[in-house]
């Protein structure tokens, strides 16, 4: 057979194949977790989970009481770095020792997200005894909280098959 | 309390929230975290508070329940705690929401420039330049400030009072178009009171409305349904079980008139003559009780030129239709005869009835310590006179919007146009705020304090849910900072603002109460208010009622004109709620329109063709709309809603229908009209294909001999096939939801529908998208008229909500490619959105046709989408959408129990609809448990259930029960 | 039968048959570029209005509860429908060495491809969401989630896919041969295009053999598949519980229906065709006969489908399903079963006569009477049934949007478009095969098999 038609045929074989593999690469999946995210101040759990031992759920106060875990109030914060005695934090103490803080606020930046129609909550899943590492990874060892899986449907539902847990769309979907 | 969140946080949570609930599918989600400053313990963010407070949509005055998600009312719910709403509400308390987040609403003070257009003010402006008008006024002389509001409530009553005075003015005027000023009259001259009664109708075994359409408008609708739903309940009387029979006297088939075992049709203002008529049966059987203690010589006087036979003939009437009637009210142990038209007459007529029949006291109760009534039209005329008369310099206008209801006859908008200075204080501008030289935005009472008092023995409590939308006031507030600036002393007004002042009432009412004060105020706030019962006040029936109640000869006219208060806009103030329009009125079905309701043989004789716009006349001007052919209003009459017709009331309100409040001359709601067609067509949008069932048994019927004989109608009983499965059938081994459905308690309110709307996020698509098939209501109403020749074994409507039936062989599963459409563990039909492809095959499927698809991508207009309900996603353009027996609300209870580790208690779970039916015709349940309220009413209603489109074999989890129709001939 | 022999052109040698199908791919005049310029404006108006209708949403089209399926799904079946005649005629006719095929099968084939390209499309662009729309394929991901294979849409999926890969295989195989001709006298940039599709063809006895082996054999799958696909696309509505739909004869009906409607439009298309490149010798009144009598046989088939229909619906009484074929002959849309009924079970009547089968112009008038027909038929099943449903307060009838009429415009311009330059460039006519049936004639008739043919 001459070469013409080979030469032909293999570059049409490569251009699909490329075209493949460029759109499995580019294709966007907005809802992944994000390992760029920088925080406004530079906050350690290692130094908070891990060193000094403090529960995740002392700042995390909601997680086995509502849909999200929440965020740690200043006053929270300021419940130990208030006093001198623990080295105030003056970002977050300033606050409190002049009364400017109509125009204070943190904004943390999400490294975890879930889109409109997942209905996590965290709730059960606290209160059925999983970890909170389970999902968000070891962040006790984090200086800067990196995600450790990718929170995807499959990541659930292997989860849900091995405890047991229920397999309605309905539970997460509505 | 709701001061849970800093206004700052408020609005970052809102934003934040609301912009995740507000993205469907792939759309960036909010990046940020704002924590609270310092946490409040009240609050757990993704978790819902609620919050008493009273509705003031209407006069009624239910006590409802508002959800709270970060700081946001998402959904108003009864209130379980309140005598009159017990856990329910009506169409128009779910779409209060709409009043709160509407677009239109006034966000700061606006003050009217050269040439009539508005602009913003700030707040000292404005206030500086309204106190300057007050205190010039004020020394101009006595009387020359003057107020008009609706039902405002014992304290913000008493700040108006206040203020007034600081200004040296009394002229104060509660306006309520359509209040019973008739019936308040009447209860004057026969009892010596100056205020209205209210019913039992559950204590009573027959029921005569002479135009009273309590299932609609009339008094108190969400009590007098729940009440209605008992009195329809068949019970033992005389040794067997019979049906309370109920009758409705008036010239159109209303809501009410339409789950009345009769309807008489009669030409408007017969209704007395047919009153008294009634009497003279009484007293010819001897039925008057002596013990009543009335003066049966001149009762006879009274009566004689209205026996049955005379009145029949002079009135049309067929004289059986009357005597059936009077013999089911004599020879009952109570009964109950409401009055609802204008004509005094009528009332008096009534009020005898029910005084010599002794059921004063019994259905009807007069108590005292009642709220004080709302101003008579003599008031109101006496203040329009002075208007006219350039009496007024400044007139504050704070609801009622005169402009656009008030009797053309007052000719308002001229006496309005002497006055100097017009203030309007509201939230919506409306036609009044329009005419006003100074617009002053007041707080929702969602978001303020404020209390209510809609009748003796119960006190309403109002506080704020949540933080303002806009940089509103609340009215007290501002009459009071204006008090002060005129020279009101401290110890007149010892009150910071309204909230303080209410405080204040209420301390009073604590002191009479007994008790500590903050335990009691606790215990208000929980409660949404402070109840008690009240003892019947003992009222006798003045004989001279017997000199006053000659019905007045009336110019017959060939064509009368009724303007009909519509069930969802009342007055008017409704129709700017984008819920209310959408939601297709009950009896008509139609739908963001006003129409003319006219008997077939009127249309032919004016020449009219369905649809065609009609011109009417009246002495006081002419509207136009599209004819609604129907056989249900008496031929001679034509009947109008009203509350549509706006030009200034916002863009959901402006432009649509015709105002036939601005038609009517005086107070009567109706006159003699012209009547002519246009020749051109405008077409009604409905959502109903026909009036038939063709027989299919969508809404099923048993007569209440067949139900006391327990013969289940066999026309109605389609025998299922040997159930056959193709896939193997499903397990649930927890929970099996399911739902049964009263045909013969549902009125078709369409307040599950509003519930609806609100909690599921449901878009609304407007009237085009209406008449093309795409409303998105997840439940409806489904409303037939028996066929002409079955009439007599029917109910006069049948009508019953169809939602989602959940089906155990569910025809929209397995056509689903996608899976998209799936069965639960718990019998639930899921759809999930977020998988769907759009190929619509589930909804071609479904037999119910209970299925929504998102034609487009929904909106709201902002800040509507701040109600929007975090726990359900917003569907974007091209899923299907379903009914899901509100699965935010199962998996909330299911998690709860499963944290306390408890089992699901019976009826903790309740459906948005479920909750909302004010007539409890749904019940929630699991049909796993048999002893649960649902499956036991399907029990106890063995010969009574049903199930739509049984032949079939879909296996439907929403059972139907009966609905219940008197044997006819029988009383 | 023997009469039928003489019909046959015996005349043109070998090289009178090259000659008259390699002119017919000589450089092309103004009046067909200004026909493929008309037809690319057609279909871009369909591919813009498809494109806004993605953006907005099917708010665009007419549609809304309860006729949800309208248009879009009628176009589809239709378009399945049409593409059967060509595997009917290529495969079926093939193995059962029907001689009058030869001529016409390749027009039929293509024809068959290009319709399953422009049906494919439809399920598509009804989609609510189409940019998921492989989420009909079974693929691994990570939600685990697979398509559902009792939906008779998974089917239709499958069935659609394996048609065109077999029909497009079937039809490129037989091209082979005939590509590799015309290679021969080609120049420039067709030469090129014509050596690629050869597939490097030098007409060796060796390659005859496999060629004609494989042919053999993908006559033998795509056979099976005529039958098939059309049952596969009928239970998207049998399956479903529909008043209407919800019937057992469907199968058959509609592949009745499909060869009828198929067979119809290759006459429509070859009428034409055989005048505008002066190949009347090939295509002969006697393959336009021959096809005409598949038309007036479907023709009659279906007409007993709709007689059958009705007089089950009649027995079985069932009021439900009785209301609805009532509204479906007298209610707002009877029009249209009237229109069905005139197009289908009358007008092809005419085809009994001799003299209408073998004379181009009121055949060709017929099959355009034909092609409407079935097209309204598809859209009374489909949007009647629809429309009266159960739910007697749900009952609503279905407006026509510019939309979905300007992409049902564009999907027949995108198809013409396709046929229009095929015809052009490829050999629409099979020389191989004209020329292996003029061969075996000639041999039957020194043999003296008059009958043969």
């Amino acid at each position: 057979m001459n070469l013409n038609l080979n030469r032909t045929l293999l570059t049409l074989a490569l251009l699909t194949f490329a075209g493949g593999v460029s759109v499995i690469l580019f294709s966007q999946r907005p809802w992944a977790p994000r390992y760029d995210v920088q925080q406004p101040i530079p906050f350690s759990h290692r130094i908070h989970a891990g060193v000094n031992k403090i529960p995740c759920q002392y700042c995390h106060e909601y997680a086995r009481r509502s849909v999200t875990s929440g965020v740690p109030p200043v006053q929270r914060c300021v419940g130990c770095h208030g006093s001198q005695k623990t080295g105030g934090l003056l970002p977050v103490t300033r606050p409190w020792t002049d009364h400017t803080q109509s125009n204070f606020e943190i904004r943390w930046n999400r490294v975890y997200t879930l889109p409109d129609f997942v209905k996590f909550t965290h709730r059960p899943h606290i209160n059925a005894g999983v970890a909170c590492q389970t999902c968000h990874g070891p962040v006790e060892t984090m200086d800067r909280v990196q995600p450790v899986h990718e929170i995807n449907m499959g990541f659930c539902i292997d989860c849900h098959t091995k405890r047991g847990a229920t397999q309605d769309c309905y539970i997460c979907h509505h | 309390m709701s001061e849970g969140l800093s206004r700052r946080s408020f609005i970052k949570l809102a934003a934040t929230a609301g912009a995740a609930a507000a993205v469907p599918g792939c759309e960036p989600a909010a990046r940020h975290l704002i924590p609270y400053v310092v946490p409040d313990e009240n609050v757990i963010p993704g978790m819902p508070t609620f919050y008493a407070s009273v509705c003031t949509e209407c006069p009624a005055g239910c006590g409802i329940v508002a959800r709270v998600r970060e700081g946001r009312a998402i959904k108003l719910e009864g209130n379980p705690a309140d005598p009159i709403s017990d856990g329910s509400i009506c169409a128009r308390g779910q779409a209060g929401l709409q009043e709160l987040y509407n677009p239109d609403r006034l966000s700061r003070p606006q003050r009217r420039g050269q040439g009539g257009a508005f602009t913003a003010a700030s707040w000292d402006e404005a206030i500086k330049n309204f106190n300057d008008r007050l205190a010039a006024a004020a020394k101009a002389g006595k009387d020359r400030v003057a107020f008009i509001s609706g039902p405002l409530g014992p304290t913000q009553t008493k700040i108006a009072r206040l203020w007034l005075a600081a200004y040296g003015s009394g002229r104060m005027v509660t306006y309520e178009r359509l209040a019973d000023h008739a019936a308040r009259a009447a209860s004057k001259t026969c009892f010596g009171r100056d205020d209205l009664p209210f019913y039992r109708i559950d204590k009573a075994d027959a029921l005569i409305s002479f135009g009273a359409d309590f299932l609609s408008t009339w008094g108190s609708p969400v009590e007098y349904h729940r009440q209605y739903a008992q009195f329809r309940t068949p019970r033992e009387r005389r040794g067997q079980l019979s049906l309370a029979r109920a009758t409705y006297v008036g010239p159109a088939m209303t809501m009410t008139a339409a789950k009345c075992d009769e309807w008489i049709a009669v030409s408007p203002g017969d209704e007395a003559a047919i009153a008294l008529s009634v009497l003279s049966v009484l007293l010819k059987q001897g039925w008057v009780s002596s013990k009543s203690g009335v003066d049966v010589d001149a009762l006879r006087k009274l009566t004689a030129d209205f026996e049955v036979a005379t009145v029949a003939q002079r009135t049309g009437v067929p004289a059986d239709a009357i005597t059936r009637m009077a013999e089911s009210f004599g020879q009952s142990e109570s009964a109950v005869a409401l009055a609802g038209t204008d004509d005094p007459v009528l009332h008096n007529a009534v009020a005898i009835l029910n005084a010599v029949t002794g059921n004063v006291g019994k259905t009807v109760i007069f108590a005292d310590g009642g709220p004080e009534p709302v101003s008579s039209p003599q008031e109101i005329e006496a203040l329009v006179k002075a208007m006219a008369g350039s009496e007024i310099d400044v007139l504050v206008v704070a609801g009622g919007n005169p402009v656009y209801s008030m009797p053309a006859g007052q000719k308002f908008n001229e006496a309005l146009a002497k006055v100097g200075f017009v203030v309007w204080m509201g939230t919506v501008p409306d036609e009044t705020a329009a005419a006003a030289h100074l617009q002053l935005p007041t707080d929702h009472p969602l978001e303020t304090w404020h209390d209510t008092h809609p009748r003796a023995g119960v006190r309403g409590l109002g506080q704020p849910v949540m933080q303002r939308v806009y940089d509103t006031k609340p009215l007290g507030d501002l009459l009071l900072a204006s008090a002060r600036a005129g020279g009101a002393k401290t110890e007149q007004a010892p009150w910071e603002g309204q909230a303080d002042a209410v405080n204040a009432t209420w301390q009073e009412l604590g002191a009479k109460a007994g008790g500590k004060f903050d335990d009691f105020w606790e215990k208000a706030r929980r409660d949404g208010g402070y109840f008690e019962e009240v003892r019947p006040a003992a009222v006798s029936l003045d004989s001279k009622v017997f000199g006053a109640t000659a019905p007045a000869e009336r110019p017959a006219s060939p064509l009368t004109l009724v303007a009909a208060p519509h069930i969802f806009f009342y007055d008017g103030r409704g129709a700017n709620k984008p819920w209310l329009q959408e939601i297709p009125e009950p009896l008509a079905q139609v739908v963001w329109d006003s129409w003319v309701q006219i008997h077939p043989n009127t249309a032919r004789g004016l020449g009219v063709s369905p649809n065609g716009i009609v011109e009417l006349t009246t002495a006081a001007g002419s509207i136009a709309a599209s004819a609604l052919f129907s056989e249900h209003i008496r031929p001679g009459v034509v009947a109008v809603p009203t509350g549509q017709g706006h030009t200034a009331y916002g863009r959901y309100a402006n432009g649509k229908g015709a105002n036939v409040l601005s038609v009517l001359p005086g107070w009567e709601r109706a006159v003699a009209v012209k009547a002519r067609p246009t020749g051109d067509v405008r077409k009604l949008v409905t959502v109903l294909y026909g009036d038939s069932q063709m027989e299919r048994g969508i809404v099923q019927t048993i007569s209440i001999d067949d139900l006391a004989k327990g013969i289940v109608p066999p026309s109605d009983e389609p025998k299922p096939p040997q159930p056959y499965e193709f896939y193997a059938p499903f397990e649930y081994p927890k929970h099996k939801w399911g739902m049964t459905v009263d045909a013969n308690a549902c009125t078709g309110c369409s307040a599950c529908v509003a519930a609806c709307y609100a909690e599921n996020n449901l878009n609304v698509v407007g009237k085009d998208y209406v008449d093309r098939g795409r409303v998105m209501s997840w439940i409806r109403v489904e409303r037939y008229f028996p066929p002409k020749d079955k009439a007599d074994e029917a109910p006069l409507m049948q009508v019953a909500p169809m939602l989602c039936q959940q089906c155990d062989r569910a025809p929209c599963e397995p056509v689903c490619p996608v899976f998209a459409s799936a069965h639960t563990n718990e019998g639930l039909n899921q759809q999930i959105y977020n998988r769907c492809v759009g190929t619509r095959y589930c909804n071609n499927n479904c037999p119910y046709k209970v299925r929504r698809f998102n034609w487009s991508l929904p909106e709201w207009d902002e800040p509507l989408h701040l109600q929007l309900n975090p726990d359900v996603a917003v569907r974007g353009a091209g899923v299907m959408e379903k009914c899901s027996f509100c699965i935010q609300r199962i998996t909330h209870a299911e998690i709860t129990a499963l944290i306390e580790k408890r089992p699901v208690r019976d009826g903790e779970i309740q459906p948005a609809c479920v909750q909302a039916c004010p007539s409890k015709a749904m019940t929630f349940g699991d049909e796993n448990d048999p002893q649960s309220a649902m499956m036991q009413r399907r029990v106890k209603n063995k010969v009574r259930r049903y199930l739509v489109l049984e032949e079939i074999n879909v296996g439907p989890n929403v059972t139907y029960l009966r609905d219940i129709y008197q044997t006819k001939g029988k009383a | 039968m023997a009469a039928a022999v003489k019909d046959i052109n015996l005349d043109p040698t070998f090289a009178d048959i090259d000659r008259s199908v390699r002119a017919i791919l000589n450089p092309p005049g103004i009046a067909y570029w200004l026909w493929i310029a008309f037809l690319v404006a057609l279909t871009l108006l369909g591919a813009g209005l498809w494109t806004n209708q993605i953006y907005n949403g099917l708010q665009v089209t007419g549609l809304g509860d309860p006729v949800m399926w309208a248009v879009y799904i009628t176009n589809f079946v239709f378009w399945v429908g049409i593409a059967h005649s060509g595997t009917l005629i290529s495969a079926i006719l093939y193995l059962f060495r029907t001689r009058w095929r030869t001529a016409v099968y390749r027009a039929a084939e293509t024809m068959t491809i290009f319709a399953v390209a422009t049906a494919g499309l439809f399920p598509v662009i009804h989609l609510g969401r189409p940019w998921f729309f492989y989420w009909l394929a079974p693929y691994p991901n990570e939600r685990y989630l697979q398509p559902d294979f009792r939906s008779p849409l998974t089917w239709d999926f499958f069935a659609i896919s394996t048609y065109l890969t077999i029909s497009a295989l079937f039809w490129f195989t037989g091209l082979v041969p005939d590509v590799a001709n015309v290679r021969e006298v080609a120049t420039g940039w067709r030469k090129r295009m014509y050596t690629i599709l050869a597939l490097g063809w030098q007409g060796s006895d060796r390659q005859w053999r496999h060629f004609s082996m494989a042919y053999l054999l993908l006559a033998g799958l795509a056979t099976p598949l005529v039958l098939s696909v059309h049952s596969v696309v009928s239970w998207d509505f049998a399956m479903a519980q529909l008043p209407g739909w919800h019937s057992t004869i469907f199968a058959p009906y509609f592949v009745a229906g499909a060869i009828f409607s198929g067979v119809a439009l290759v006459l429509t298309l070859l009428i034409p065709m055989r005048w505008i490149m002066g190949i009347e010798d090939l295509i002969t009144p006697w393959h336009l006969d021959n096809l005409a009598k598949v038309v007036l046989l479907t023709s009659l088939i279906i007409s007993y489908s709709y007689a059958v229909e009705s007089f089950v619906t009649w027995y079985s009484h069932d009021p439900i399903e009785q209301m609805t074929f009532h509204m479906r002959y007298f209610g707002p849309w009877g029009w249209m079963f009237w229109v069905m009924v005139a197009c289908n079970c009358v007008i092809p009547l005419a085809l009994f006569s001799p003299r209408i089968r073998t004379s181009p112009v009121p055949l060709f008038i017929v099959t355009i009477f034909v092609n409407i027909g079935m097209w309204f038929e598809r859209f009374v099943i489909i949007a009647g049934s629809l429309a009266t449903n159960f739910e007697p307060s749900q009952w609503r009838f279905w407006h026509p949007s510019f939309t979905e009429m300007g992409i049902t415009v564009g999907a027949f311009a995108w198809f013409l478009l396709l046929f229009s330059l095929f015809a052009r460039y490829m050999p629409v006519i099979s020389m191989t095969e004209l020329k292996e049936g003029i061969v075996w004639l000639k041999q039957a008739l020194r043999q003296g098999y008059a009958d043969a043919a």
